[in-house]
């Protein structure tokens, strides 16, 4: 099986202008290379991802924040790691768990209040994201969090979006 | 009352609406940075406007709103209905959406869907090529 990475970072925080150059950079690699839809699937997860570490991540001086997006002949994986400060994983595990124990068709009325009731928030957030990535995903989103020390804690990020078409090469 | 004329960047919109010519476009990349701050350049206008906005719904039949955007991130969705959730609140039954998709991007057509049905608007899907 071939495996490719596509894009890679790490540092020990990120802006938004490295933001969009990851997205560009992932744009290359995909857009013409396999079919529109899939393309736009894994932008999207891609943008969702990158787009929550960059409010939400905090920054404890390691270089422990990393996005990386890789393929194989089945699968595009994104994979990410950021430190968050541990009064903030509470929350994200209840709203990861929840979006996990919905099927497509409950995720899309969750969506669909949540789009109706939510408001963009002062981080410029609508509560989205993870309905988002979720409804695009093959399977579930599989996260990991491991206490760092008594402030901060590693947050584990890994999704994958099937290829449809295996005729097409990177 | 002038149109306004919201130029697309790489990462943001054109919007485009003309009352006078009855039409309104949003074409493009979404995906700002400060994406509350951005349509609210929309939102500004529209509240600044209002009042001859009225008198334009009353006075014409229709309102064509075409769609043309390639991606929008979560933020701008809701932005998105928002702007539509304002125009149906003064030009009510007198809107025309008209959302463009590519071929192939069933993700796009499934997101005009669901805009159609949150706010009970028929839509008219485009493919484009």
């Amino acid at each position: 099986m071939t495996k490719e990475l596509l894009v890679q970072f790490r540092s020990n925080q990120i802006d938004y202008q490295t933001v969009n150059d990851l997205l560009s950079q992932l744009w290359i690699h995909l857009n013409n290379k396999i079919p529109i839809g899939i393309t736009k699937k894994v932008y999207s997860v891609a943008t969702e991802c990158l787009e929550n570490i960059f409010k939400y991540a905090d920054n404890d001086g390691t270089e422990s924040l990393s996005f990386n997006v890789w393929s194989d002949d089945q699968y595009i994986y994104i994979d990410a790691e950021n430190i968050l400060k541990h009064v903030k994983i509470a929350k994200l595990e209840y709203n990861i768990d929840l979006v996990n124990s919905l099927d497509k068709i409950e995720l899309k009325k969750l969506f669909k209040h949540k789009i109706q009731t939510r408001k963009i928030s002062e981080l410029g957030g609508a509560g989205l994201g993870l309905i988002i990535i979720a409804r695009k995903i093959e399977g579930k989103i599989s996260y990991k969090i491991k206490d760092v020390n008594a402030h901060y804690a590693l947050f584990s990020f890994s999704a994958k979006i099937s290829i449809l078409s295996t005729e097409e090469n990177f | 009352m002038n149109a306004l004329n919201i130029e697309a960047t790489e990462y943001t919109p054109r919007i485009f609406f003309d009352p006078a010519a009855h039409s309104l476009e949003i074409a493009g990349f979404s995906r700002p940075e400060d994406v509350k701050g951005f349509y609210q350049k929309f939102f500004g206008w529209h509240d600044t406007n209002l009042t001859e906005l009225k008198n334009n719904a009353a006075e014409c039949s229709h309102l064509d709103v075409s769609f043309k955007l390639v991606y929008f991130n979560s933020a701008s969705s809701k932005c998105l209905l928002d702007i539509l959730v304002c125009l149906s609140a003064v030009y009510h039954k007198k809107l025309k959406v008209k959302w463009h998709y590519e071929e192939g991007d069933e993700d796009l057509l499934e997101a005009g869907e669901e805009f159609s049905e949150a706010l009970d608007i028929p839509f008219e899907y485009i493919e484009t090529v």
